[in-house]
């Protein structure tokens, strides 16, 4: 159903902020477009989103809007991008930009993405974890994200003693 | 579109720790996708969840080991792999494993100490599968000390400094021993040709054998390698790795170098056919019940004392399987009077360079408990060797437990010399020319009182014209009339076509179809086709082969069964799918296809 460019769409994210936003760009996300297409009737109250936040939603829109109009992912072509993903972090140059984002930022994006079902800005901010975690020592990992270490001192025992034989060469 | 509003506090605060992957399992596993084994293993160093989240993703993604399955299977796989497996924090119920060495030889020795460590804190290892057939370089290795022959870029000097010969010793029996110690019971190596073979010289110091063909002279190798190169032998080398004809001479160089006395042999082998000339001394703690070995890696020094040590000492060996070891005739008639297996009961030999004289007084020993034996020897040995002087002739007698034997076609001859029946009196000649042989030929065939099933394999590298394979399937004849002398029912012949070219295949199925020169009619005991592909032999799908082979089934009086076995498993549907009616699938014996799991679909020929 082609839906007139110039349809305006109301969402509400969980912390009461309100977006309009045109129809296209929302389409986006597949949860969205799914949720439209479902809707016969034209609808005044806003979409409620509960698991997105009004900054990540701006994040998200700001994303969408650069993006809109090109082709969705089918679910054929979804596949063949399983194949190719491992090979390829590449990021293209707006992305790029458009990700550098603090790390809180980053996961909450992450999450957003999945939730409205992004699959392109999902990869996007997967691959951007992928990057940053890529080549480094687990003990860079953890400084990185702030992670503990929380195994007990037999578990690391046994990682350090086991793996005796294979760092010496 | 509002402009975006300035960044808030997000309502819901994740604790710090989590905070950093604090993603769903299934978010962290699309990171995952995107990251190289190495990072892999070190997030599951990271902390406890990356452990248990990143580990099974990771064995799960290469497909090194599953769960589920209880067993590993590693044929390629990351480097990380035998780190990652031994530090993994969960249980490992792995039982069986079936490791194929990679290519990469700074990788060899530490994944051979990984598997050492992993099989170490497995509760029990019952199957181990050792495969070094991804290593070429040690051939590489060899035409690099004859001259190097142009076009082979590969890095040897990097193997010389990598590979340390004196560990290779310590680092595979290292796992083998490990193995044993964990009650395996079934044991296979494969491969090795390519692994440097090390001697123990007079001073008791390890030596390489390529010292060995040094030693013989520069000259006479170098002009081995013009020879490999005027037959265009270096051709499929890039492909392949090594050239097999090539090799072959490099290993004839290896024999011909004295080799220091090993201790555990006995050259001159003070036995009698019936007695073993060593004392058994069984260990009984030790499981081992099926040993099987492809080319020659531990029959060669320096483990050849040890791997005859463990078959004698082996107190529940019971399948012994040889298949193309690259060993000397010379050098099987010292291994084969060393070895005395109590419970031998299902031997082996495939395509190994034992000749028959050798042999018999190994079968003597064993053959009160042979119950089933395949011997698939190059004919050209058998031929050859069978000349012997009168005092070597003996009669050999019958095996009382054999149900099954599988033979090539030369074996014939050799047995019916063994009966002082000559191969070329066999068919039509004076009755009482015959009568006193026949007399011991009926003895001696009623003495193999169980056997059921004899195979006569008529072998692709023996039989590569359609005229062989005519020849061969003659000599099937002359044992069918052997029955028939001896007045007793023949047991039921499989006929397997094994290795063989398919377009030499299919000339003699159409000839043998229009014009046939075999007597069909006399073939009544010929109950079973079978036919094997081997994986490099038949590049193509076999489906335009099921015509001539129907064709010529149709030939035999009492054919019931037709038998494929090594298809890959696309083909066999496809057969399945093209001539529905003709087959059944079922399981075959599943201790035949014991080393070669292959799919097996016995075709029911029910319309012939």
């Amino acid at each position: 159903m082609a839906a007139p460019a110039t349809q305006q769409i109301k969402i509400r994210c969980n912390d009461e902020k309100e977006f309009t936003v045109d129809r296209d760009v929302l389409e986006r996300s597949v949860l969205i477009k799914n949720m439209l297409e479902d809707v016969t009737e034209q609808q005044d109250a806003p979409i409620p989103l509960p698991n997105v936040s009004g900054p990540v939603m701006a994040k998200v829109l700001e994303y969408c809007t650069h993006h809109r109009g090109e082709p969705l992912p089918s679910a054929d072509t979804e596949q063949s991008q399983d194949e190719t993903r491992k090979r390829t972090t590449d990021i293209s140059e707006w992305d790029q930009k458009f990700i550098t984002v603090d790390q809180e930022m980053l996961f909450e994006i992450i999450l957003a993405a999945n939730y409205l079902d992004i699959k392109s800005l999902l990869d996007v901010g997967c691959k951007t974890v992928a990057n940053m975690i890529k080549g480094k020592t687990p003990e860079e990992i953890r400084k990185l994200f702030n992670i503990v270490n929380d195994f007990t001192p037999e578990e690391e025992a046994q990682i350090k003693k086991e793996n005796e034989w294979a760092e010496d060469r | 579109m509002e402009d975006p509003p300035p960044h808030q506090e997000p309502e819901v605060i994740l604790e710090p720790v989590a905070q950093a992957l604090a993603l769903p399992n299934e978010l962290l596993y699309l990171i995952f996708a995107y990251l190289d084994s190495k990072t892999l293993f070190s997030l599951s160093k990271v902390n406890r969840h990356l452990h248990y989240t990143a580990l099974p993703w990771f064995f799960d993604h290469y497909q090194i080991w599953d769960l589920r399955w209880g067993w590993l299977d590693l044929w390629s796989y990351p480097r990380e792999t035998f780190p990652a497996l031994t530090s993994a924090l969960f249980e490992l119920p792995i039982k069986e494993f079936s490791v194929s060495i990679p290519k990469d030889l700074d990788q060899v020795l530490s994944d051979l100490r990984g598997l050492k460590a992993l099989i170490h804190r497995v509760s029990e290892c019952t199957e181990l599968d050792l495969s070094f057939s991804g290593l070429h370089h040690r051939t590489l290795r060899d035409l690099r000390k004859l001259g190097r022959p142009p076009g082979i870029s590969t890095n040897v000097e990097a193997y010389d400094k990598k590979i340390n010969i004196e560990d290779w010793r310590e680092v595979i029996l290292g796992v083998l021993e490990e193995a044993l110690t964990k009650g395996c019971s079934k044991l296979k190596v494969s491969s090795g040709k390519s692994l440097p073979e090390i001697y123990a010289d007079a001073n008791g110091k390890w030596i390489s054998d390529l010292d060995a063909i040094e030693r013989l002279g520069m000259a006479s190798a170098r002009s081995l390698v013009s020879e490999a190169k005027q037959s265009q032998q270096l051709g499929p080398l890039r492909k392949w790795g090594f050239v097999p004809n090539f090799v072959m001479k490099v290993l004839n160089l290896r024999e011909s170098y004295a080799e220091p006395k090993d201790p555990a042999i006995v050259t001159d082998p003070p036995y009698t056919l019936h007695r073993p000339w060593k004392p058994l001394a069984p260990i009984p703690t030790c499981k081992l019940q099926t040993f099987a070995m492809n080319e020659s890696l531990l029959l060669r020094p320096p483990f050849r004392s040890w791997t005859i040590h463990l078959l004698n000492t082996s107190a529940h060996l019971s399948v012994v399987q040889f298949t193309d070891p690259t060993v000397a005739t010379t050098q099987w008639k010292s291994i084969l009077p060393s070895l005395t297996l109590s419970h031998l009961e299902h031997l082996v030999l495939r395509d190994v360079a034992i000749s028959y004289v050798d042999l018999s007084s190994f079968l003597e020993r064993h053959g009160e408990k042979l119950k089933r034996l395949e011997l698939l020897l190059p004919e050209i040995l058998g031929t050859h060797k069978i000349r012997m002087s009168g005092s070597e002739k003996r009669f050999y007698e019958p095996m009382k437990v054999l149900e099954e034997f599988s033979l090539s076609p030369g074996y014939f001859i050799w047995l019916l010399n063994q009966c002082r029946v000559p191969e070329s009196k066999v068919e039509g000649r004076s009755r009482n020319e015959a009568s006193d042989d026949i007399k011991k030929l009926r003895s001696w065939v009623s003495g193999f009182l169980r056997l059921q099933t004899v195979s006569v394999v008529l072998d692709g590298s023996i039989c590569a014209t359609p005229e062989k394979m005519n020849d061969a399937l003659r000599r099937i004849i002359i044992l069918h009339s052997w029955f028939e002398s001896a007045r007793l029912p023949c047991p039921s012949i499989t006929v397997s076509f094994f290795c063989t070219r398919k377009a030499s295949l299919i000339a003699f199925l159409e000839k043998q179809t229009t014009s046939p020169t075999l007597n069909f009619k006399t073939l009544t005991n010929i109950q079973t086709l079978h036919f094997s592909q081997h994986y490099w032999s038949w590049t193509d799908s076999p489906g335009n082969l099921m015509d001539p082979i129907q064709k010529f089934a149709k030939k035999f009086p009492e054919l019931k069964c037709i038998e494929f076995s090594g298809l890959r498993v696309p083909d066999s549907k496809e057969l399945l799918k093209r001539y529905p009616a003709l087959f059944v699938k079922t399981e075959r014996d599943p201790a035949r296809t014991l080393f070669v799991p292959e799919l097996t679909i016995p075709m029911r020929a029910t319309s012939v």
